[in-house]
């Protein structure tokens, strides 16, 4: 059985469920069961404390640390080159397009994945809905390639 | 839910499935072949309307499938709303890729993505036009979004068109949040996201919160209303429509707007309509009212701006959110009859309106100044009589299909409600208003003298199929409306609601 | 042949229309040269505008003048979705202004043989316009009525903006502005008339009649109502004072074959309506009204005359003198008398023959000095004394001389409004009387100054008389004054019961009210 000091964030969770407990009896829907909109209330709080939590660290770490300045501190790189221009640079348009053929391929795999997962259910409708989703993206692909997307000049 | 409630079944979204495989295949044609293949993929184009007309008329028939279900765990339903609007879409996309020949070819314009893009565009507007589940309705109008965002600046080096396309990229998705923070509210709401499933929870009054009900609804009601171009929503219309290449705008102006319409349609008059209940009540009550004054609005705002425009897009853009306004009108009954043969009046004639000034103004949008059209009258008579038709024909002039579209509409918001007969009344000074700057391009083609260095635009065969159809489309629907009119007619029940007794 | 030959009537001018089309699209592109062409459009119009007359002659043989109701009438479903039926048919009211439309017709095309600007659209509006008038007045489908009554305004439209004077834009704009605001007001009215009646048709007859016998009660208040709709769109139409002021303008402008078709047929179509919905549908609102309504006439009457007087234009004199006559008309109207009804329906189509005529008349000098100004001419009867006879003639019988048309018209009118039970009505019937005293000054001063007295200018010494076309023209209308004015009852006969109809329906109903 894990710890406490193996897993902090039980306690959030726990911390969590607690209050949304009391939220629930507190705000009682027009039916006893727990509303729909409440059931995400865990969420939204763990959204707020991982937005507060860095501006926390932050806060915290300023009054801590020592506030050393010298120009040594200043520089980008302690060690290594010295930086000679800007770094703001206009990147090629075909990042972005390489970028977005990517993206494609990811969103590619994140809808194999829980298909593969309830592959046995699905059955023979889920192989061939997923044959023409992979095929509608290789014709994408190849249209991308046949009209030079992929060439780097 | 087990597998087998899915309720699947391929010829439901026949329609959607033919267009987007003929998307695909242009797509892949363009790749293949060394010189874009304008005249085949315009033919593959043409084709694939056919075979989508061809699945929808066997829809109808009921032949493959049902008619009146919902397949997919009702996420697509199969009645006649759909149906009418599909066709409508299907005859909107032949047009524009007949259109489009001749606009590629004078633009020096790549075609392949053009028609595929169209392609793609009616396929998610099948899809809006089909859905009977929130998500649906979504999915269809971003394709339709994302492609028509492309299509407007087609033209790329015309900083007119990038301007349009940037803005109807920004505010256009700007729409699209509203619309789906407005899902989220209703599922909230209702734990639902099916038109049906939440029509009856409203109805046995199972609703979280109804506040959030109330606020999601408003949310979509601004999603719709931004993308059907009404008044308060609609000042993203004029810039949009003026640079974006004329043939788009048409496309834009006519096939978009009947799906966002039906879609809207299916939204409120089927899911939101329960007049039983409380909280029913109240957001029928509500959503009613706000949309008639958000027709008044429209209407009003559309036609009083439009009759200072110099611009003959513009104008057209002003005329079309004033046409919103009165398809408005034919909303508020509650019925999708008056809206959709609306729709369909107003995509045949404007869409033969654009063709015209898609000829006249010739490659690159440069004359569209109506200053530009002096004279032209009897130079090139095809072209100004038919655009003479077609704008008496927005007007309303009989006997023109623009003239029983508003009829219809007048007719059925008079027979709806006593309550809302002031709505016909306010529309009918607009129309009187209308008729001074729709008469304004006639004198000047007709009356004013022609400046010379004139020369005359070549038509070639595509548009002139366009005027030919779209002529014989806007006389058909003013002679011998009684076949569209009876087909509205057949699929009466299924969207009208009984928003009379939320009105007495 | 009985039930279709309305039909014909209407649409054989549309017929023509699509023939001169076909004609310019074959002939026009293999270089054949502009005037032979155009010559031939001349022709193939005048055939066509003829040949509907003679058809329309043939309805006098079917005709019955015993009935009341619509003969000849054709009924089928057209747009069953909306409840439109195509029901078209002729009773007395209607008969002598569809004739008077074909006759009037190739007296225009004739009028317009001089037009060289773009001859076959000017043709092809001339035969659209026919046929819209033409529908008109023969629909017994309020629909149909209105699908009519507004097709009527694109050709005239065309005709003045096109083919009109200086100011031409001006003109057809207001001219179609005007017109469109009463008719669209008028297409709400319809609708709800149609819903009133239980949303079962349009039927113009079967509602006038649902009226009459009780079966529908309309509350007064959405009678008048539905009565100020009506009265509107066709009290511009004809047009009453103070809704006239676009008429001079129109008249002035258009050319003359339209001057003379505005003044001839298209004004009708306001007092038509009146006659037609006004008065059998909502007849106690018209009672209520008939003050109203009889003192703008009377105003319009003596205020045309006035105005009339000090033109210096001869176009815009006759243009004031219309709007005077049709004072008249509308003072008849709303007599409720059959003398006064009877007259009504005479005095319109005396109008139609005597300022058509009268506005082919300054036409014809128009065309030969390009101006209509008064001044530029005196003593033409010297070099043109046959244009003078019959310019006296016709002017003669526009101010009502005695055994001319124009006396039957105003006298009848004038006797009606006197026996009428309306109050005030001889008050009006007085004042109207100073009306014809009124014409005779204008008219007669102008043609003093026009015709007789030396020839002060040298270019008037040499003008040419009326040519043969111009006679042909011309004489049928003159004949038509002569005839009107010795063989009233040749006409008045016809409408007799029809007329009566009308008036019964007020009467009646007025009679059950009181009870």
């Amino acid at each position: 059985m894990r710890t406490f000091y193996q897993n902090p964030e039980t306690i959030i969770v726990n911390a969590l469920l607690l209050f949304q407990q009391a939220a629930s009896t507190a705000l009682p829907g027009p039916d006893s069961a727990t509303p729909p909109v409440f059931s995400y209330l865990p969420i939204a709080l763990f959204l707020i404390v991982a937005a507060a939590f860095p501006g926390v660290a932050l806060l915290v770490l300023r009054a801590v640390r020592p506030q050393v300045y010298g120009p040594q501190k200043m520089m980008p790189y302690e060690c290594g080159l010295d930086p000679i221009r800007d770094a703001r640079e206009r990147f090629s348009v075909r990042f972005y397009i390489i970028a977005m053929l990517f993206l494609i391929f990811d969103v590619e795999t994140v809808f194999l994945l829980p298909w593969a997962i309830a592959f046995d259910r699905l059955a023979l409708f889920g192989l061939i809905e997923m044959i023409i989703f992979v095929g509608i993206l290789v014709v994408g692909y190849y249209y991308a390639w046949r009209k030079g997307a992929l060439n780097w000049v | 839910m087990e597998f087998a409630d899915l309720n699947i079944s391929y010829s439901a979204i026949a329609p959607e499935i033919i267009t987007s495989l003929t998307g695909v295949a242009i797509m892949l044609i363009d790749a293949f072949s060394k010189q874009g293949a304008r005249r085949t993929n315009a033919l593959v184009a043409i084709i694939g309307f056919g075979l989508t007309l061809a699945a929808l008329a066997g829809l109808w028939t009921g032949t493959w499938t049902p008619f009146g279900g919902d397949y997919f765990s009702g996420m697509v339903v199969v009645d006649h709303m759909r149906l009418i609007f599909s066709f409508i879409i299907v005859i909107v996309g032949i047009l524009a890729v007949l259109l489009a020949g001749q606009f590629l070819k004078d633009e020096e314009l790549p075609a392949g993505e053009f028609f595929s893009l169209v392609m793609f565009a009616s396929a998610g507007m099948l899809m809006m036009a089909s859905a009977g589940d929130l998500v649906m309705v979504f999915l269809g109008l971003e394709t339709t979004s994302i492609a028509t965002y492309i299509l407007a600046g087609y033209r790329k080096y015309d900083v007119r068109a990038n301007e349009s396309s940037l803005k109807y990229f920004l505010l256009g998705s700007f729409a699209t949040a509203f619309l789906l923070y407005g899902i989220a509210l209703v599922y909230g709401a209702t734990g639902t996201t099916n038109i049906v499933g939440i029509q009856k929870a409203i109805a046995s009054g199972a609703i979280n919160y109804p506040p959030l009900l109330l606020i999601g609804a408003a949310m979509m009601l601004v999603g719709f209303g931004f993308k059907i171009a009404s008044a308060p929503f609609h000042l993203w219309t004029p810039d949009v429509y003026e640079g974006a290449p004329t043939l788009v705008t048409a496309f834009m102006a006519t096939g978009p707007k009947a799906a966002v319409f039906a879609a809207f349609l299916r939204v409120f008059a089927v899911g939101f309509s329960s007049p039983t209940t409380g909280v029913g009540e109240t957001l029928q009550e509500t959503w009613v009212s706000v949309l008639a004054v958000i027709a008044v609005l429209t209407m009003t705002i559309g036609n009083v701006v439009a009759l200072t425009q110099k611009n003959i897009k513009r104008m057209l853009a002003y005329s079309s959110i004033a046409h919103a306004g009165y398809a408005l009108v034919g909303f508020v009954t509650g019925d999708f009859g008056p809206v959709a043969f609306y729709l369909l009046a107003y995509a045949v004639m404007n869409i033969g309106a654009f063709a015209v000034i898609q000829m006249l103004a010739r490659p690159g949008d440069r004359k569209t100044e109506i200053s530009d059209y002096a004279g032209v009258g009897f130079e090139t008579p095809l072209l100004s009589f038919s655009l003479a038709i077609f704008l008496l024909s927005l007007a309303g002039i009989p006997p023109t299909g623009g003239f029983i579209a508003k009829f219809f509409v007048f007719r059925s918001a008079w027979e709806s409600t006593p309550g809302l007969r002031w709505l016909v009344i306010v529309a009918v000074i607009n129309s009187i208003i209308s008729i001074y700057y729709y008469l304004y391009p006639i004198i000047v083609m007709f009356f004013r003298p022609l400046p010379a260095g004139f020369s005359k635009p070549k038509v070639g065969a595509g548009v002139t199929a366009v005027l030919v159809l779209t002529l014989a489309g806007v006389f058909f629907l003013g002679l011998m409306p009684d076949r569209v009119l009876g087909a509205l007619n057949q699929g009466r029940g299924a969207a009208r609601v009984a928003i009379q007794e939320a009105f007495r | 042949m009985e039930s279709q030959i309305i039909s014909i009537i209407t649409f054989l001018p549309l017929l023509g229309a699509a023939a001169l089309l076909l004609h310019g699209i074959f002939w026009g592109s293999r270089g054949v040269e502009k005037a032979r062409l155009d010559e031939q459009y001349r022709w193939i119009t005048l055939f066509f505008t003829i040949a509907t007359f003679a058809v329309s002659l043939a309805t006098l043989g079917y005709f019955d003048q015993s009935q009341a109701g619509p003969q000849m009438v054709m009924r089928t479903p057209w747009i069953t979705t909306l409840g439109v039926n195509y029901f078209v048919g002729i009773d007395g009211i209607s008969i002598w202004l569809v004739i008077l439309t074909t006759f009037i017709m190739p007296i225009s095309v004739l009028a317009s043989w001089r037009v060289t600007k773009r001859v076959r659209e000017y043709m092809i509006f001339m035969l659209v316009l026919e046929t819209g008038m033409l529908g008109v007045f023969v629909s017994l489908d309020m629909f149909l009525f209105y699908l009519f009554f507004e097709i009527t305004l694109i050709p005239m439209y065309f005709l003045i903006g096109v083919w009109g004077g200086e100011r031409r834009i001006y003109a057809a704009i207001k001219f179609f502005l005007y017109t469109v605001v009463g008719s669209l007001l008028m297409l709400v009215a319809i609708i709800a008339l149609y819903f009133l009646n239980g949303a079962t048709s349009f039927d113009i007859i079967e509602i006038t009649a649902n009226i009459s016998s009780g079966r529908l009660t309309i509350s007064h208040n959405v009678q008048l109502w539905l009565w100020l709709a009506f009265a509107l769109a066709f009290c511009i139409k004809v047009p009453l004072w103070p809704l006239h002021t676009w008429l001079p303008d129109a008249h002035v402008e258009a050319p003359t074959a339209g001057s003379i078709i505005l003044a001839g047929v298209l004004l009708k179509m306001g007092t038509y309506g009146l006659m037609r919905f006004n008065l059998p549908m909502f007849p106690e609102v018209s009672r209520d009204m008939a003050p109203v309504m009889m003192t703008l006439a009377v105003i319009g009457i003596i205020y045309g005359a006035l105005v009339a007087m000090v033109q210096p234009d001869m176009k815009k004199l006759v243009a004031y003198s219309s709007v005077s006559h049709l004072g008249f008309v509308v003072l008849g109207i709303f007599a409720f008398t059959e003398q006064s009804l009877q007259g009504a329906l005479y005095q319109m189509l005396n109008h139609g023959i005597s300022t058509g005529a009268l506005f082919y008349c300054v036409g014809v000098v128009y065309e030969r000095r390009h101006t209509r100004e008064i001044a530029d001419y005196g003593g033409i009867a010297t070099p043109m004394p046959g244009y003078s006879t019959v310019f006296l003639i016709v002017a003669l019988s526009s101010l009502g001389l005695p055994l001319l048309n124009g006396f039957i018209g105003e006298f009848l009118i004038l006797i009606g409004a006197f026996s009428s039970s309306v109050p005030y009505a001889k008050t009006f019937a007085v004042i109207g009387a100073l009306g014809v005293i009124l014409s005779a000054v204008y008219l007669l001063w102008m043609l003093q100054r026009v015709l007789f007295g030396e020839v002060q200018k040298e270019e008037n010494a040499k003008l040419q008389d009326l040519d043969w076309r111009e006679k042909a023209g011309l004489l049928p209308l003159v004949a038509m004054a002569i005839i009107m004015g010795v063989m009233p009852m040749l006409f008045l006969r016809a409408t007799q019961p029809a007329v009566n109809a009308v008036k019964d329906a007020v009467e009646t109903r007025i009679i059950r009210a009181a009870k």
